[in-house]
């Protein structure tokens, strides 16, 4: 377990001390704002083995202007201050672009240094709608899919099916952000609120709560939980009492570790992803991760090579690795065929649109058998 | 009725692991005067370790239970040693020695930080993830040996108190320290020995809670605020304070948050406000310490 965090955090150290220029005769170097150590580091590790998987395929069809591309990673343990002293540090060390895989928080913060040192930044998971309304930042693209997305998708899919919900949170903020978006949504779309049931951090059970669920007695469960810990909780106890109403989870839900944490308790959850195994391009990322990693890959990785391939498809439409250059392409980015994202969804940043991401391009997929299963349901 | 009995295990669970740590509290406190906030850090710590020799080293849980404990239990005792014992040696105040213990407490969560990461671990319950009935007591298997486990304890801590030449020297250090040397009383080794066992039955509460909700790093702060809460509510005198206390927290949170007809949200916090009106009306706890006899 010490192993992988260690080795990483080493050879992420030993490659920034090397110091060098990021771009010289040979290479062309990526920065990379990533997480080891603070609360991102869940899904950034899981979203690196999808931008090395990027840099092995592009350094194999030639590299980005016929130089080989290298990546500098530098963590800043989601912590937002050190995440705009990251995105300054890696602007000094003369990289092109940069790709960030920590939190919202984190990426906010850290957007104003890329505004300043006018360098190109690609948050590639992050789904705070704020990321791009809250600063105007040109130099900024969201890549990752936008929570007014996410929520439109789940009331979409909850509204086609059922009259009356509950919802379920844990008292962090995100958890309580996205219950009441649940709520909004819920309202709007006419279906039924019967009750908001909160469970707190460090709860060793969630016996009260789910006891409160089987008496409203409601078509379907709204997950909103974002702690890992109660979430787990509650499965348990839903589990226990036996309750069998359908459960429509967060995109917070897509996360493999829950597979491993109540292994069998989440088959049949309803969650909101990115990933679409219809598609030919997403069939294709996943025979490609299985071969490298031998490993399913999960949607999160999926993000780390569409960041990765965006900056690919920027820097060769730029023909140069000048930043503005750059900017201008990305700014440009339209029709670009992602792993991520629905069946027919493509990626388009023109249009002053810095979010990325497919308008219908959220998907409802199943867990079964205690994996991420089928999509049953896209757009909104 | 369904829903009391399904309630009452889960009082029996929840309660049963706030008052190991509330024991933990009490086991440091009395021979020190000293709250050892430290203790969900390690509690925190024996749910690792639990990981590391059950799910990493594939060590029988019979087999790894005594190292975990011991692990942690040695970290008591080594803090003790370290920051409690020369501090007041030097004649420092007890406000000195908890301080010190706040910084343990710090130092424990980023060594877990550093070693185990920020990602939740799975914890396997010894037993299985089965259900089982008992009557008309119905829960997982974890949830019965946590009870069981908790009893245990708490029958052994009372025998050692009572029963034992060494449970009466606790007693005499935690009534009067001075005199206790003055009789020949080995302060240090009473004050270590209690630091080891808080550690050790704090580690224990760790491992018996991780099946249920995961090893976390997180798990700490909250563990040590409801410990603290039901050593408050037992009172600080007895051992028996603290396993009543654990259980009358866990009665009243639950039984709030399921029958009290106010959001969830807002019943969270009802305890808590219930635990101010109680030190209002009873400051020493429920229990009184026994008359010297």
């Amino acid at each position: 377990m010490l192993a992988l965090p260690f080795r990483i955090a080493v050879g992420a150290f030993v490659i920034s001390m090397l110091g060098a220029p990021a771009f010289g005769q040979d290479t062309i170097k990526i920065g990379i704002v990533t997480d080891h150590t603070g609360n991102a580091a869940e899904f950034a590790r899981i979203e690196e083995q999808g931008v090395e998987l990027a840099l092995g395929e592009i350094n194999a069809a030639g590299g980005m202007l016929g130089r080989k591309v290298q990546l500098i990673y530098e963590d800043d343990e989601d912590k937002p201050a050190l995440s705009a002293t990251k995105v300054r540090k890696l602007s000094s060390a003369g990289v092109p672009v940069i790709i960030q895989l920590s939190s919202s928080t984190a990426t906010q913060q850290a957007e104003g240094a890329s505004l300043e040192t006018k360098i190109p930044h690609i948050g590639a998971n992050q789904s705070a709608d704020s990321l791009v309304t809250k600063l105007d930042n040109p130099y900024f693209f969201l890549a990752g899919m936008p929570a007014s997305i996410q929520f439109k998708t789940l009331i979409a899919f909850t509204k086609q099916r059922y009259k009356t919900a509950v919802i379920f949170a844990d008292t962090s903020a995100i958890s309580m952000f996205i219950a009441k978006t649940f709520e909004n949504g819920l309202k709007d779309a006419g279906v039924r609120l019967l009750g908001v049931e909160i469970i707190e951090t460090g709860a060793t059970d969630a016996i009260p709560q789910v006891q409160r669920i089987r008496n409203a007695n409601p078509d379907v469960v709204l997950d909103a939980g974002n702690t890992i810990s109660v979430s787990a909780a509650f499965y348990r106890s839903y589990r226990q009492l036996d309750l069998k109403y359908p459960i429509i989870a967060s995109y917070n839900k897509s996360l493999p570790r829950y597979l491993q944490l109540v292994p069998g308790m989440l088959d049949g959850v309803a969650f909101l992803d990115c990933f679409d195994f219809d598609k030919p391009e997403t069939q294709g990322f996943i025979e490609r991760f299985k071969a490298q990693f031998k490993e399913e890959p999960f949607s999160l990785s999926g993000y780390g090579y569409n960041a990765m391939m965006l900056v690919d498809n920027a820097i060769k439409r730029a023909g140069s690795p000048d930043r503005e250059k750059i900017r201008a392409a990305l700014a440009d980015t339209r029709d670009f065929k992602s792993v991520i994202g629905a069946k027919e969804a493509v990626f388009d940043f023109s249009a002053d649109r810095r979010a990325g991401f497919p308008d219908k391009g959220a998907v409802i997929r199943l867990i079964e058998n205690n994996r991420h299963g089928k999509v049953v349901f896209a757009g909104y | 009725m369904r829903d009391f009995f399904e309630l009452m295990v889960s009082v029996g669970e929840a309660g049963g692991i706030y008052a190991l740590v509330a024991l933990a509290y009490l086991l440091t406190l009395r021979p020190t005067g000293v709250f050892n906030f430290a203790l969900g850090e390690w509690a925190s710590l024996g749910a690792f370790l639990g990981v590391v020799m059950v799910v990493d080293l594939k060590l029988p849980y019979l087999l790894a239970l005594p190292v975990i404990i011991g692990t942690t239990a040695l970290i008591g005792w080594s803090a003790e040693r370290l920051t409690v014992r020369p501090l007041i040696d030097r004649g420092a105040s007890e406000l000195a020695a908890i301080l010190a213990l706040l910084g343990v407490m710090v130092m424990t969560r980023e060594a877990i930080i550093f070693l185990f990461g920020t990602s939740n671990q799975f914890a396997p319950s010894p037993l299985g993830s089965a259900q089982v009935m008992l009557g008309p007591l119905a829960a997982s298997s974890q949830s019965f040996l946590v009870i069981a486990a908790v009893a245990l304890t708490f029958i052994a801590a009372w025998y050692f108190f009572e029963r034992t030449v060494w449970g009466r020297a606790f007693e005499a250090v935690a009534i009067d320290r001075f005199a206790a040397g003055v009789v020949g009383i080995n302060i240090h080794r009473t004050s270590a020995i209690a630091f080891a066992a808080g550690g050790g039955i704090a580690g224990l509460a760790g491992l018996l809670q991780s099946p249920l909700t995961s090893a976390t790093y997180l798990m700490g702060l909250p563990l040590a605020i409801k410990g603290f809460s039901a050593l408050v509510i037992g009172g600080t005198a007895r051992v028996e304070g603290a396993l009543l206390g654990g259980l009358l927290l866990a009665f009243l949170e639950k039984l709030i948050l399921r029958y009290a007809p106010i959001p969830s949200g807002f019943a969270i916090g009802v305890p808590l406000a219930a635990l101010i009106v109680f030190l209002l009306l009873r400051p020493g706890g429920l229990l009184p310490a026994k008359r010297a006899r």
